[in-house]
């Protein structure tokens, strides 16, 4: 256990040493402002109330976790193949499946420092209107689950495909199709079909928690169903992580 | 029994057979050299003796470990410099040793880290990142990184790779100083002949997946040596020549060629030197080991 230390404390600080993971902060930090601004100056945005505003910057703070997640992913074994530093990894005495368990940990602090840097946007658009702390609390559960649901199939996916570009645009694919049922109009996703695909899409469950917190100010009760979607969705990600981690080539 | 031993290995890759059969045994305290060309499957050899690839077929093992089974046990007391760098260009020479160190639950101080680097001739204090390092200075801190754990093998993959001459001098020297001093057994993967000659004491030629010579890096050193001596009398030799142990092959002007069996040179010297053939200068004559090379190997593979 102790020797992973080393190896998230180096996932973590290469989001901030090196310029790949700078980049991806930066660029956060750009959409969110973005939005922020266009949430208060626009003239049909700024008239949502706020905790419309919060749940559509909620919801932006989501996809760009999942975004993360994927990149951070494809990168973690295909990106250092592509590199050529995966070998010396392989030389230690530390297995594939920990391996893969701290580089989801770099990906979990990611996601960490992306939720950190969203909670004043988010103060600043919506913390005068009704449940902004359990906006905050449900977008960093449902945030945790998704990053790990997605960072797992990156990663898995990474250790079994031999370049960084490859599983990126197959991670990258497979994000897009998760998530767009998402933009299906209210009568198709009131349909048998609709229910179906807003029901076993992890994405989707997580999206419509924060509406269902957010909007309709429904209790946990109301979010058990989709809550264990997204927990089943990630515990089946982990075990294929580790499946696909046990015997890592260079 | 041997340091690494090898038999029948097999392995192939999506179908196309890499390795058909190696065997080969290494001793403790060896520097073995494996040579072959480009795609002969030295690189594969050495991933399967350190547990990173299954082999298909054939027994291995490593200080009496199985790599495919014990490897995280095995790669806690071996290590390996491959032929990539794999150098994480954002860090420092001593962070990285430093998180390297720890992966293998080394209990270092800074100090020892810091000792580490200086033993490979880097400086600790230069806060630089490594990416701003010449080529020589990664591969020795390459070789910094692979002798962390303290290894009792360590295995190199074409060390010398794309280093000028005094670059592959300094980590000859490296190597040869870590052997003596450490009695380290080391296994090096390469095609530069220099490299084996200077460093090497056995061989291993593979050839598209065979071993096709194994043995001393010039066949007839185990047998006997040969010697040519500069004579300072302008070659005046007594006759008959009767000088046992130490026979005559060969003699032209002043220089003579001899053939020493049962004896060191230095005693060979000195018996020639109190028969009163003043020796000023001596060559140890060698087979030409690119000649075994050639006669062994085939080509690449495309």
């Amino acid at each position: 256990m102790k020797v992973w230390v080393p190896l998230v404390k180096r996932e973590f600080q290469e989001d901030f040493k090196a310029s790949r993971g700078m980049a991806f902060f930066l660029i956060a930090a750009l959409v969110l402002s973005a939005f922020a601004v266009l949430l208060v100056s626009n003239t049909e945005l700024s008239l949502l109330d706020n905790t419309q505003a919060v749940y559509m910057m909620a919801g932006i703070v989501l996809a760009l976790a999942a975004l993360v997640a994927v990149i951070r992913g494809s990168d973690g074994f295909a990106g250092e193949r592509d590199r050529q530093t995966l070998e010396p990894l392989l030389l230690t005495p530390i297995n594939g499946p920990g391996l893969a368990a701290a580089k989801l940990g770099g990906i979990v602090f990611s996601w960490l420092t992306l939720f950190t840097l969203a909670i004043p946007y988010l103060w600043a658009v919506g913390s005068t209107g009704q449940n902004f702390f359990a906006a905050i609390l449900y977008l960093f559960l449902a945030g945790t689950l998704i990053v790990l649901s997605f960072g797992g199939v990156a990663l898995a996916l990474s250790a079994r495909l031999r370049t960084f570009k490859g599983v990126l645009s197959l991670g990258l694919t497979l994000l897009l199709l998760l998530g767009s049922p998402v933009l299906l109009g209210p009568s198709l996703r009131q349909s048998a079909v609709g229910r179906v695909l807003d029901l076993a899409n992890p994405f989707a469950a997580a999206l419509n928690t924060l509406d269902s917190v957010i909007i309709d100010s429904q209790g946990l009760s109301w979010q058990l169903l989709r809550l264990a979607v997204m927990v089943g969705y990630a515990l089946a990600v982990l075990w294929w992580l580790y499946t696909a981690t046990r015997r890592l080539e260079p | 029994m041997s340091t690494i031993e090898i038999q029948e290995l097999k392995k192939g890759f999506e179908g196309q057979p890499v390795l058909h059969g190696v065997s080969l045994a290494v001793s403790h305290g060896d520097i073995y050299g494996f040579l072959g060309p480009n795609g002969s499957g030295k690189t594969t050899t050495l991933r399967i003796l350190l547990g990173i690839i299954p082999p298909d077929a054939g027994k291995v093992a490593v200080l009496g470990l199985d790599p495919a089974t014990s490897g995280p046990q095995l790669r806690r007391r071996v290590n390996a410099l491959p032929e990539s760098h794999g150098l994480y260009g954002w860090m420092s020479a001593l962070s990285y040793l430093v998180f390297f160190g720890r992966l293998y639950g080394m209990e270092f101080s800074g100090g020892d880290y810091r000792a580490c680097l200086r033993r490979v001739g880097l400086d600790p204090d230069d806060s630089r990142p490594i990416r701003t390092f010449s080529r020589g200075m990664k591969q020795r801190l390459g070789i910094a990184r692979a002798m962390i754990n303290a290894p009792e093998v360590l295995f190199l993959d074409e060390p010398t790779n794309g280093l000028d001459p005094r670059g592959r001098r300094e980590i000859h020297d490296l190597l040869l100083q870590l052997n003596r001093v450490r009695n380290l057994t080391i296994m090096i993967s390469t095609h530069i002949l220099d490299d084996v000659e200077r460093l090497c004491n056995r061989i291993a030629i593979l050839d598209h997946g065979l071993v096709r010579y194994e043995g001393p890096v010039h066949p007839e050193a185990g047998r006997q040596l040969r010697y040519r001596f500069h004579l300072g009398n302008g070659g005046v030799i007594p006759t008959p020549w009767e000088f046992q142990g130490i026979s005559l092959l060969d003699h032209q002007d002043s220089w003579i060629t001899c053939a020493i069996e049962g004896r060191s040179p230095a005693e060979a010297i000195a018996t020639l030197i109190a028969g009163d053939l003043p020796i000023v200068e001596a060559i140890a004559v060698t087979d030409d080991l690119e000649a075994l090379y050639l006669d062994h190997t085939t080509g690449g593979v495309s």
